[in-house]
């Protein structure tokens, strides 16, 4: 509420009204947008810190599977640490285990300049205990 | 909101009501900031590839297919197979300062699936120093050409 310095004018009141409606339209818009957002990115892949993933055009988005990554010569199924040696035993004891929709798809997460001799061993082993379908994680461009 | 009631002295009714809108903020406020710290930016995609399990019919008519060999010094070899009408079987593509040249490959690539349109099996035959990279990369180059079965060899 404003008052008027002039006292000949001490009856009048002055009072400044905040127009909420364009706020409360741009604050509509962001959530519709984030929620839309939140709905679109179905599965939840840990990348890792140090994993620059490679990026491509022609790609589906990310659905349901197993995880494994691959860094530095190690290898993480699951968020846990494997050895080569039980890879293949891991993997079939997932497959075993899993539900039907996460048990046919064997998601890949890989640095950009690893070697294949690095990720062989993966699709090797993935193929023994049974997965049929192997994706590879990439960044949408 | 403030809806003034009937009057018995005949004034006229007052329909001009408020609606507080500061509530209604506070809730919008509380979801956005909730979605922007859950909010995943990086747009993940995957390529889908089959592996084989050997359950191919004995009797079935072999399709048409391409390979395609990585060489160490970016050089790659198309190899088609059980494809009627091809001139020439072998096309090698040589690297240029080791890389591979991805011009000429999305070229031959594109220029196979256009007159031969029915083959779809691609199998890559990388070589242990192939990068993941360059893999993804050819991947996406057939995906480009409809060709979309895409299996990828273990060393």
């Amino acid at each position: 509420m404003l008052r008027p310095k002039n006292g000949s004018h001490a009856g009048r009141r002055m009072v400044a009204s905040l127009m909420l409606t364009s706020l409360v339209d741009a604050f509509s818009i962001l959530v519709i947008f984030l929620i839309m957002n939140h709905a679109t990115n179905s599965e939840v892949v840990n990348v890792g810190n140090k994993v620059q993933l490679p990026m491509a055009r022609e790609s589906e988005l990310v659905q349901q599977g197993v995880v494994v990554r691959v860094e530095n010569g190690q290898f993480i199924v699951e968020d846990k640490p494997v050895a080569l040696g039980n890879l293949v035993s891991q993997l079939k004891a997932l497959n075993g285990s899993v539900d039907v929709a996460r048990r046919e798809g064997l998601i890949i997460v890989a640095d950009r300049q690893m070697d294949y001799a690095d990720l062989s061993p993966v699709i090797l082993a993935g193929s023994q205990s049974g997965f049929t379908k192997f994706k590879f994680a990439v960044i949408r461009k | 909101m403030h809806v003034a009631g009937n009057s018995s002295k005949g004034r006229k009714k007052n329909m001009n009501f408020e609606l507080n809108l500061v509530p209604f903020i506070d809730v919008l406020s509380t979801c956005i900031c909730f979605l922007l710290v859950t909010a995943v930016f990086i747009n993940l995609g995957s390529f889908h590839t089959n592996q084989a399990v050997g359950s191919a019919n004995a009797n079935e008519k072999p399709k048409g297919s391409v390979t395609v060999s990585l060489g160490g010094k970016g050089d790659i070899r198309f190899e088609i197979k059980d494809v009627k009408g091809v001139k020439s079987a072998m096309t090698t593509i040589s690297g240029q300062n080791g890389l591979i040249n991805y011009t000429r490959t999305d070229e031959w690539i594109k220029s196979f699936a256009s007159h031969y349109a029915d083959v779809k099996t691609v199998l890559l035959m990388p070589n242990p120093k192939s990068k993941y990279d360059d893999l993804i990369q050819l991947m996406a180059q057939f995906k480009a050409s409809q060709m979309d079965q895409i299996g990828i060899a273990p060393l």
